[in-house]
């Protein structure tokens, strides 16, 4: 799947989730994005392997740290 | 602490003890479990999926086998603490580990009750980065007024401070019913830092109390008189 696909959907997912639009930069964290707390990162990451038909490992999650490894991650794991 | 208690770390065997501990530590000195009634799961529900949690590979946190001490009784486990560096050279926060370990292994429907409710951020105090975090203290109840929770606490600072010697302050989160324990921490040497109010009418149906404090202690202090 090629990667702005993936950005798009999962744009979707996020702004569904926080309701409001993330303005997309691969280098932002969590902390940058309003609203992005424990709770709503827990449904995001479910929303997120809905979406594609995935399934995180919690050392890959424990890993993820910027948007752009967020998407990496999706990217290697629908190939 | 009396001799016929060792402390020593935790080992795969105690997982189950730890789920135990953590529940009861939930509940400090009521019969609220804020973790159970956030996330509309039974207390059986939660000791079944605990022990999956607690793991070595986590890296920190309160759901790392290897943040955590236990006291030891004849071979058994009776009291346990959990202690970690928070964010330590840049590690992932522990509140994202444990939302990563939730989102794992709690049921999806438990995930969006919880989101559901506002009110879960209501007393919500942040971990300082490069502090000593001390979470889930917990002695059986026939084990008690021994001095192991001192000694769980006390052996906690003693290898942070060793291990750790750029850490200076060690902070533990506690509600204000708990009075008994707020008594040991003071004995200790915390001090009160910060207290969160929630004045949310719903807010006891969640957690044991509507008021939570932030104790500290300044670690890695230099000595006074060869006395701390």
């Amino acid at each position: 799947m090629e990667k702005n696909e993936i950005i798009e959907r999962a744009k979707k997912v996020i702004a569904g989730v926080l309701k409001h639009e993330v303005k997309w930069e691969d280098s932002l964290t969590a902390a940058d994005i309003d609203g992005w707390d424990s709770l709503s990162h827990m449904i995001i990451i479910s929303e997120v392997e809905e979406e594609f038909g995935i399934k995180f490992k919690l050392k890959e999650l424990n890993k993820l740290d910027r948007l752009g490894s967020l998407i990496d991650l999706i990217q290697s794991k629908v190939l | 602490m009396r001799n016929a208690y060792t402390i020593r770390n935790a080992i795969p065997a105690d997982k189950p003890f730890l789920a135990t501990a953590i529940i009861a530590a939930e509940k400090g000195n009521s019969d609220i479990c804020a973790l159970c009634r956030l996330f509309d799961l039974t207390e059986a529900e939660l000791e079944t999926l605990l022990p999956g949690m607690i793991d070595a590979e986590n890296e920190t946190g309160e759901f790392s086998l290897t943040s955590f001490l236990i006291a030891e009784h004849e071979g058994r486990p009776v009291g346990a603490v959990a202690g970690w560096v928070e964010a330590v050279e840049n590690a992932m926060p522990s509140g994202r580990v444990k939302a990563n370990l939730i989102q794992f292994f709690f049921p999806k429907e438990s995930l969006i009750k919880a989101y559901a409710k506002s009110i879960a951020n209501d007393l919500k105090i942040d971990r300082s980065k490069n502090t000593l975090q001390v979470e889930y203290l917990y002695v059986a109840e026939q084990h008690r007024s021994m001095g192991i929770a001192a000694s769980l606490i006390s052996e906690l600072v003693r290898r942070t401070e060793k291990n750790y010697p750029g850490v200076k302050r060690a902070e533990l989160q506690v509600f204000k019913n708990n009075s008994t324990a707020i008594r040991l921490y003071e004995n200790l040497g915390f001090t009160l830092r910060e207290t969160v109010i929630s004045f949310n009418d719903e807010i006891t149906r969640y957690f044991p109390c509507n008021e939570k404090l932030l104790l500290e202690k300044m670690l890695n202090t230099p000595a006074i008189n060869g006395k701390k």
